[in-house]
């Protein structure tokens, strides 16, 4: 690709301004900064089309053989764009270049990482040399120089950290509630066995209360009433009988004997023998007693036990339900961790996005990273005529250059060959991307540092490659330098 | 004229959005919001209570019955009608088989169909109670009312595929006057002033929105006027704010704090981000959790980045690569976030260098 001619209208402080650039070396000559800088960025929007003011002209350019037209007017209501292939009279989208076969459709990006070249700029020559670390691999691993995938990756690092930390909160806070319901659930155990010792103490007491086999205090104890009670019965009959014969005795005696002596014996023996049985019969009865008492007594303690028994019932009935309610809502706020926070979603999401980019990058790093260093070595012994045999890069990024008699790290080359290697770079990766087609490079008062000899071999190097060179400067000596190599050069003032 | 209340879904004991700042104090509340709605029958009676299920979110205590049972029994003017649904089902050693109610209740105790008349005021309320968690077949598809003049009321519980599924159709021809339903949260009419579902008497999680009450009516000369009395604490709300690129974290912050001032500091937020924020501006959502009773944050808000034109720019590099990975297929919800978490990594960190500067 070669810009042949462009057409400012308006753009920025130039308005109405042709410039006409030839296929080898051209000089774009201008003191003031901004008017170059307003040239560089003229062609850019012109071939991209986005711009955040309004501006228009014209951009001639030749490509895959073919003359090409692009004509812009962001002036107007409608904004207007129009690419026009002159060779074949054919009218392309305009606004879809970096779709199109034209000039190998570049986009924006690749204009800048390739076209575009500036010398860096720095305090210290290890600052220089830090950066061109950088840019190298940045562009290995990314094609673009300007992406720093350790920035990247620690950015998405932070953003997940802020959603684990909500999820870790989260899920700290349903396992501080699962503990709870669960010290609940143990409590309520505990309580259940507690209350089922108790009833079963309750049950030790009332089987205390039967005796072996198939009867019980109760029934012994009622035995023994029913029998003191029949006792009691016998006896009384035996002292009514014992009253009856005496007094019939002592009746008969008293009729048939003269005397009232032997009914009178007769009747104190009776008497005796009434009072023997009367002591007899009171001992029956207080033990009748005795026994009732401990029937009534036994009947109580029964009857309490077994009010325990059922009240200790319903606390159980009470508590195991309570228990697998708790349970039940255990296993809901399991069954309901499984669901996915909202946060874990951002999570999975951060994660896809990191996997991604790092599965494109590895894919690039195959395609361009060995490809690189061997094509930056190649155009370093162009233009620096051999000097630079090859340029060596080991996984630390740690550039040495093989001068044929010596390997020289990058911290000890001077600062021109730094430079250097920083242009190969970009002209690398402007090989990389742009394929067969040579780019045009616009290179930003690249050669102000330059010694005539440094500069002749580095533009008879670019311009032998069919390539097309346009130099911005705002120095009179980088122009000198630049008209003495003796490479037809086209000085274009703005 | 015959005055009713008709509530559902009470769900004494649930615990709301446990493991929030709020949860016990909603537990609370649901109990509070019953005995309030007592208190105001108590105040002004009803001729009737219905409560259509639910009343309990587990199986009740023995306790809880007898809570229940004071707060009725003060009531004396009012007949309450009572079922259990599927939360509070009749399981087997359930209290409420053997408990027993204040003269002016009437619980539903089995699955069976029953009609309790009341002579004195021509009322007939027909009813049952679930006897299983998971009752999948129909049971008031074919119940018609007795053909005696009066007030006739189905007490109903369920209505989709999970719970006892209900043909409404055939039930709003079948002849009620009113049917009472419960199983829904969200309070909704079947049929007009015919068949409703009160909705629970208090929202109990973050998809119970809207208001959340008790449905008050009245029966006279065959006709029913029914209307929904909101009575709970506090409301669940779906709170959408609108982000831009002038969206700061400060602006977002405020903005929340003046909708939840406006809204009620009291009612349970969803946050839900949605617009296109500037990519230099990154909003910490996480800040905006103590802002208010936040239950959920839902960032649907993109960076306010032109995709398509992203990927012309940045063709035949990393960017350009990772944006054509999500071009032109259709993403899940995480692919989406992916996209633009990824690409605002990659452009935020770019390093710019001397001979990038724009104009």
């Amino acid at each position: 690709m070669k810009i042949r001619q462009i057409e400012i209208k308006d753009f920025g402080s130039i308005k109405n301004k042709t410039l006409k650039f030839t296929s080898g070396l051209n000089v774009l000559y201008d003191e003031k900064e901004q008017m170059r800088e307003e040239v560089r960025t003229f062609i850019e929007k012109m071939l991209f089309g986005n711009a955040e003011f309004p501006y228009a002209g014209v951009l001639w350019f030749e490509s895959g053989g073919r003359n090409y037209r692009l004509t812009r007017d962001l002036h107007r209501e409608t904004p207007y764009s129009e690419l026009l292939c002159e060779t074949s009279g054919e009218l392309i989208d305009a606004d879809r270049i970096c779709d199109s076969k034209v000039a190998q459709g570049i986009s924006e990006s690749v204009f800048e990482n390739a076209i575009c070249i500036a010398p860096l700029k720095g305090n210290t020559g290890s600052e220089i040399v830090r950066e061109v670390q950088r840019q190298i691999a940045g562009f290995q691993w990314s094609a673009d120089r300007t992406v720093d995938l350790r920035r990247t990756s620690q950015r998405l690092k932070m953003t997940r950290k802020g959603y684990q930390v909500q999820v870790e909160r989260r899920k700290k806070a349903d396992q501080l509630e699962k503990g709870k319901v669960s010290k609940a659930i143990r409590r309520l155990r505990e309580e259940i066995n507690d209350l089922e010792d108790q009833k079963q103490q309750i049950g030790e007491q009332q089987s205390a209360l039967k005796t072996s086999g198939d009867s019980n205090g109760f029934q012994i104890l009622d035995g023994r009433i029913s029998e003191l009670e029949k006792k009691n019965r016998t006896q009384i009959i035996i002292m009514c009988a014992t009253v009856i014969a005496v007094f019939s005795a002592a009746i008969y005696m008293g009729m048939n004997m003269q005397t009232v002596v032997p009914a009178v014996l007769v009747g104190i023996a009776g008497a005796l023998v009434f009072m023997a049985e009367t002591n007899f019969e009171m001992r029956t009865v207080r033990e009748l007693e005795k026994r009732k008492r401990m029937k009534s007594r036994w009947l109580a303690k029964q009857n309490k036990l077994q009010d325990g028994r059922n009240e200790l019932d319903d606390e159980l009935h009470e508590k195991n339900t309570a228990l697998a309610n708790l349970t039940e809502e255990l296993q809901e706020m399991e069954e309901y961790a499984y669901l996915p926070l909202i946060d874990e979603i951002e999570i999975d999401s951060i994660n896809y996005a990191m996997d991604t980019i790092e599965k494109l990058s590895a894919r690039i790093y195959e395609k361009t990273g060995n490809r690189l260093v061997e094509t930056m070595s190649e155009i370093l012994r162009g233009i620096t005529g051999g000097e630079c045999r090859e340029l060596l890069i080991d996984e630390d990024f740690h550039i040495r250059v093989d001068t044929g008699s010596d390997l020289v790290s990058i911290e000890n080359l001077r600062l021109i060959t730094v430079g250097q290697i920083y242009l190969s770079l970009r002209l690398a990766m402007g090989e990389i991307l742009c394929g067969a087609e040579k780019l045009p490079v616009l290179l930003e008062e690249m050669f102000g540092a330059y010694d005539l000899e440094n500069a002749a071999q580095t533009v008879a190097w670019l311009t032998g490659d069919q390539r097309q060179v346009i130099v911005s400067t705002g120095k009179k000596k980088e122009l000198e330098i630049l008209k003495n190599t003796g490479i037809a050069c086209n000085t274009i003032t703005i | 004229m015959i005055r009713f209340i008709h509530l559902s879904d009470v769900h004494l004991g649930a615990v709301p959005d446990r493991g929030c700042p709020w949860s016990h104090e909603r537990e609370e509340e649901i109990w509070e919001t019953f005995r309030r709605v007592i208190a105001g029958i108590r105040k002004n009676p009803v001729d009737l209570l219905f409560i259509a299920g639910d009343l309990f979110h587990r199986q009740p205590l023995l306790g809880q019955l007898r809570q229940v049972n004071e707060w009725f029994a003060a009531i004396p003017e009012t007949r309450i009608f009572l079922m259990a649904g599927d939360h509070d089902y009749i399981k087997e050693d359930s209290f409420y088989r053997t408990f027993r109610w204040a003269p002016n209740v009437t619980f539903f105790d089995t699955q069976e169909q029953r009609c309790v008349e009341i002579p004195e005021k021509n009322i007939f309320v027909y009813g049952l109670s679930f006897e299983h968690k998971e009752v999948r077949t129909p049971l008031y598809d074919e119940w018609k009312p007795l053909n005696k003049p009066g007030f006739h009321v189905l007490l109903a519980h369920g209505g989709d595929l999970s719970c006892c599924p209900i043909d409404f159709t055939g039930l709003a021809a079948a002849g009620f006057d009113y049917v009472a339903l419960g199983h829904s949260h969200k309070p909704h009419t079947v049929c007009r002033d015919k068949i409703a579902y009160s909705g629970s008497l208090e929202p109990l999680d973050r998809n119970d929105l809207g208001k959340h009450g008790y449905i008050q009516g009245e029966y006279e000369n065959g006709n029913v006027k029914v209307r929904l009395v909101p009575c709970a604490n506090r409301s669940y709300q779906n709170l959408v704010l609108n982000v831009d690129s002038d969206t700061t974290q400060y602006k977002l912050e405020e903005m929340l704090r003046s909708e939840v001032m406006r809204r009620g500091g009291r009612n349970i937020y969803r946050l839900i981000l949605k617009g296109r924020v500037s990519p230099d501006n990154v909003l910490l959502t996480e800040r905006l959790h103590g802002l208010g009773n936040i239950v959920e944050i839902m960032d649907e808000s993109r960076p306010a980045y032109k995709i398509e034109e992203l990927y012309r720019q940045y063709r035949g590099t990393l960017i350009g690569d990772y944006i054509n990975k999500f071009l032109n297929k259709d993403l899940t919800v995480v692919e989406k976030k992916a996209l633009y978490y990824g690409l605002q990594a990659l452009l935020s960190t770019q390093v710019l260098a001397d001979d990038r500067k724009r104009l």
